[in-house]
């Protein structure tokens, strides 16, 4: 058996930062099939070791294989949803250990996933949401046992029953209201209601949440992990905010935009440019024709690096646009560690601060952090900065 | 945990007089215990060594494990723990027939661990005596702390920093030194100094003849000879003609004598001799955690080193002799289902060492057997020639060169013990190949492709799939005063960099006084870890840099030293 309790070794890691050092436990969240996001602690011991990145690859990635086949032959083809590589949201697992990302579905993650949200708007305080726009009905419908049948019935409603029963006999004179004694009240067939199922329109606050990711040729490896572990955040946070009714639409983009599924979004790389209007173009052009704009409270969130083939005369008036209807537009810019030191801004950071968008508060937010070292707890303050009501 | 019972007991004993009589060597009596899951998954982060020292960190596994447990339920069969007696744990869901195979696993396991020679500095160790003392010195020492015990825990977290670079071969080297004077003899300093320095250095400018050297070893004998070996030297190095030879020599070996410090083997005997904070009045009980996490790394580094062996031995035993145990009847099928699940190749890709290891053994065994372990056979080119080689020197013959693999060979020396033609035989035998991995943007996936079926390829695979710290080392000619310098000298692989700041922090503490590591690292600018899978021998460009990196108190910084560019 442990010696300490995990409270007692939460105390002794806020102890740490008394003492002038780092904290070290960390709570590596991850989604572990349908349903599921798991979080468990785990503590890194540093050592000086063997392992960083080596642009030689004389130690390389090659491993043992075995079997027939000519040298140059593919011998399996292993999805990169499951390989591990390239961010799945999630820090990956030692060995031995179940793999990230197996299997969820698009609506898989949704139970776990609210858990999440709960607890991350609990640790980070992240402020309650003001809802834009009301209740509306929608062409959804849910069955219920709200309607009421005489008789019959799937569960019987004994207050209901009761008030039946306690007014027959009151209109058959039975019941002395000075003396009443229920051993003589008739209970007639009639008398017992029941709940039935029914069919109910659904009538939501609902939100739609746009994430969009640059997936070109720098954003590969840790900048990638941050954004996709930021996203999993706000959505997890998202759907605790709205209970559930939440619908994430997912785009990537290099130069072109497309929608995408989750598993793409969790999963898909390329090696293209970055023109990010191209994407703004799109979520405009799906708001306006599907007109979710009315029904719908709308959030965009945006992860890239900053790098940009336009130099905001599209992406600009695009912005503009994205900001009358939503309820958040918030920006993770990932940077180069080396760039930010010479603080050099991106050409997205110029032509935000062009626009004044960081003025508008109420609606965008822009958040610019370092690609390198890229912890939980780094990821955490991002997603606060995003959404924060302040 | 509790003790096996008489009947299983009983069982095991039957499995000790079976494999020794195949040659398994262990002494003493040995210890079982059985243990739950829970068990095991407390005790997992201190190695299943129940009197190890405590520390948090191995707490936050433990509660990891558990609730990972409860998602991902895990059936540890058996492990073992190298110390006198030898004990080991088993788990209470074992059936009795698969404990035999699990007992004979153990069995040489221990045979292992008590012949092989990289474990010969532990041989004669009880460990978990040895551990329960550290742990309750530790714990005493909390308990003096009062409520400043955490900073127990902070240097035992910052000796921990650096605990995989304790000096493993110096110790080894240190003890075999000592056995060969016991057995040999040795000189006295002053003799070791004058034939050794001194005269090299003599005859190096020129001074003296290589004739005047061997003259004076014969000088020295006679004296030695003649008046034993103390008084022999002080006869020696006073003799007239000597002394008006090298009037200097007392002057030149006393202040040599002087300058001499101890070697220390690394980085935590360092700091336990040498830190005069840690040396400090009041600071005495850093230098007892220092060396319990030192002594504590020690014991476990040949285990790292030899990991692979140990498991290929233990499956190649269990293996023989479980088939051919009558206990097995009737659970034939049980058995084959188990052992396929643990001597079998991972799907296409993947080393498990149970069975790449045991092949090696096994590959060994056979072409000594067949007298192929010859310079005869070496030299023979022909493939058809080298394939119908057959001395025919029987069993014994190979069983004799499989339990010297297994006596004198770690990982890495199994794995190049095989000349290139033999171990590209291997790799032929048993279909082996290195895999490369090809990243398909289009189809989002990892192509798994054959990239050779060399044996040079697959051996250098495997070489670098071995446990190997960095090598890192004290350099005082370039410290400045009372700082610690760490050179690491660069062998092809760069340092994880994002750990460097938080050790060089640890140390610096303990050093009390600055840090400084030189490296090699990498800028690769934004070209990232993935793409050497895009395109075959793809290498991107790159600098490669000499760097230093300075700690002093908590805060380091990084200069440059050098730089090369590298890559396409």
């Amino acid at each position: 058996m442990p010696n300490e309790s995990f409270e007692e070794l939460l105390k002794r890691d806020a102890q740490r930062e008394k003492d002038g050092f780092k904290k070290k436990i960390r709570i590596r969240k991850i989604l572990s099939g349908p349903d599921r996001v798991i979080a468990i602690p785990y503590v890194v011991e540093e050592k000086l070791i063997h392992g960083d990145f080596e642009p030689t690859g004389e130690h390389g990635i090659d491993q043992a294989g075995h079997g027939e086949g000519e040298v140059g032959d593919i011998i399996s083809e292993i999805p990169l949803s499951e390989s591990g590589e390239d961010g799945d949201g999630d820090e990956e697992i030692e060995d031995g250990e179940p793999e990230a990302g197996e299997g969820e579905g698009e609506h898989g993650i949704e139970t776990g996933a609210y858990q999440l949200g709960k607890e991350l708007s609990e640790e980070l305080k992240l402020p309650d949401l003001k809802d834009k726009g009301k209740k509306v009905p929608t062409d959804e419908y849910v069955y219920d046992l709200t309607d009421r049948h005489k008789g019959s019935g799937q569960f019987l409603d004994k207050k209901a029953t009761l008030v039946s029963v306690v007014k027959s006999n009151v209109a058959l004179g039975r019941i002395d209201k000075d003396n009443i004694d229920t051993t003589k009240l008739i209970v007639g067939p009639q008398d017992k209601i029941y709940r039935v199922l029914s069919k109910e329109r659904v009538w939501k606050s609902q939100a739609i949440v746009f994430f969009l990711r640059d997936y070109s040729g720098s954003m590969q490896g840790d900048p990638t992990k941050a954004i996709l572990s930021q996203h999993l955040m706000i959505y997890s946070w998202l759907l605790f905010q709205y209970k559930h009714l939440v619908i994430p639409r997912f785009f990537v983009h290099d130069v072109e935009a497309e929608e995408v599924s989750v598993e793409a979004y969790f999963t898909k790389a390329t090696n293209g440019g970055t023109f990010i209007p191209s994407v703004y173009q799109e979520v405009n052009r799906i708001v306006e024709k599907e007109n979710l704009a009315r029904d719908y409270n709308i959030y965009v969130f945006q992860g890239t690096d900053g790098d940009d083939g336009d130099d905001g005369e599209k992406a600009v008036p695009e912005i503009e646009k994205i900001l009358s209807y939503v309820n958040r537009m918030g920006v993770s810019v990932l940077r180069n560690p080396r760039h930010l030191e010479l603080k050099q801004e991106s050409l997205f950071e110029l032509y935000i601060k062009e626009g004044s968008f960081t003025d508008r508060k109420d609606v965008f937010r822009m958040h610019i952090m370092s690609d390198s070292n890229v912890t939980d707890e780094k990821n955490k303050q991002a997603v606060k900065a995003l959404v924060a009501e302040d | 945990m509790e003790l096996l019972g008489q009947e299983t007991k009983k069982i095991m004993e039957e499995c000790k007089t079976r494999a020794r009589a195949e040659g398994l060597s262990f002494e003493g009596e040995t210890l079982e215990y059985i243990a739950t899951n829970q068990d095991f998954l407390a005790l997992m982060p201190k190695a299943m060594i129940p009197t190890l020292y405590d520390f948090w960190v191995d707490d936050v596994e433990v509660i990891k494990n558990k609730w990972v447990y409860k998602l991902y339920p895990d059936n540890p069969y058996e492990t073992v723990v190298n110390t006198r007696p030898p004990l080991s744990f088993y788990n209470d869901n074992n059936a009795d027939w698969f404990n035999i195979m699990i007992f004979y696993h153990v069995l040489f396991h221990i045979d292992y661990y008590q012949n092989n020679v990289f474990f010969r500095n532990t041989w004669n160790r009880d460990f978990c005596g040895e551990a329960l003392a550290d742990k309750r010195l530790i714990n005493r020492i909390r308990e003096e702390m009062g409520t400043e015990k955490r900073w127990v825990d902070y240097v035992i977290e910052f000796a921990r920093g650096a605990d995989n670079l304790v000096g493993y071969y110096q110790e080894l080297r240190e003890e075999d030194r000592n056995q060969t004077r016991e057995t040999a003899g040795s000189f006295s300093k002053k003799v070791d100094f004058y034939f050794g320095e001194f005269l090299k250095q003599r005859h190096e400018e020129k001074n003296i003849t290589l004739k005047f050297y061997y003259d004076e070893l014969e000088r020295l004998n006679v004296c030695h000879k003649q008046f034993g070996q103390k008084v022999g030297d002080d006869i020696f190095f006073n003799d007239t003609a000597f002394r008006s030879k090298f009037p200097e020599f007392d002057g030149v070996f006393k202040k040599r004598e002087e300058k001499k410090k101890p070697k220390t083997k690394d980085i935590l005997q360092y700091l336990a001799d040498r830190s005069e904070f840690v040396n400090k009045e009041g600071n005495g009980w850093m230098k007892e955690v220092l060396e319990v996490v030192r002594r504590t790394s020690l014991f476990f580094q040949p285990h790292f080193r030899t990991h692979n062996s140990n498991e290929g031995w233990a499956s190649l035993w269990h293996e023989r002799l479980f088939i051919a145990d009558p206990r097995i009847r009737s659970h034939e099928i049980d058995y084959s289902i188990v052992n396929s699940r643990v001597v079998v190749d991972p799907e296409i890709i993947g080393l498990n060492p149970y069975i790449g290891f045991k092949r090696l053994y096994e590959f060994i065994e056979e072409l000594a057997a067949k007298g192929k372990l010859s310079y005869q056979y070496q030299l023979i080119k022909d493939a058809e020639a080298r394939k119908h080689f057959d001395q025919k020197l029987g069993e014994e013959t190979g069983k004799k060169a499989l339990f010297e693999a297994r006596k004198n060979f770690d990982d890495f020396m199994l794995v190049n013990f095989l000349s290139d033609d033999d171990f590209q035989d291997f790799v032929d035998k048993y279909n082996l190949f290195v895999a490369g991995l090809h990243l398909n943007l289009e189809r989002l996936s990892l192509q798994v492709y054959i990239k050779s079926r060399s044996g040079k390829e697959y051996r250098k695979m495997l070489n670098d799939s071995l446990y190997h710290p960095p090598h890192i080392i004290i350099s005082e000619d370039k410290a400045r005063e009372g700082e610690l310098y760490l050179d690491h000298s660069f062998e092809g692989r760069s340092l994880v960099t994002a750990y460097i700041p938080a050790v060089l922090i640890g140390l610096s503490y303990l050093a009390g006084n600055t840090v400084k590591l030189e490296t090699t690292e990498f800028d690769s600018g934004p070209i990232r870890l993935d793409s050497p899978l895009l395109e075959a021998g793809y290498t991107p460009e790159y600098k490669k840099l000499r760097v230093l990196y300075t700690c002093k108190g908590k805060t380091v910084e990084k200069t440059l030293i050098s730089e090369e560019e590298g890559g396409e």
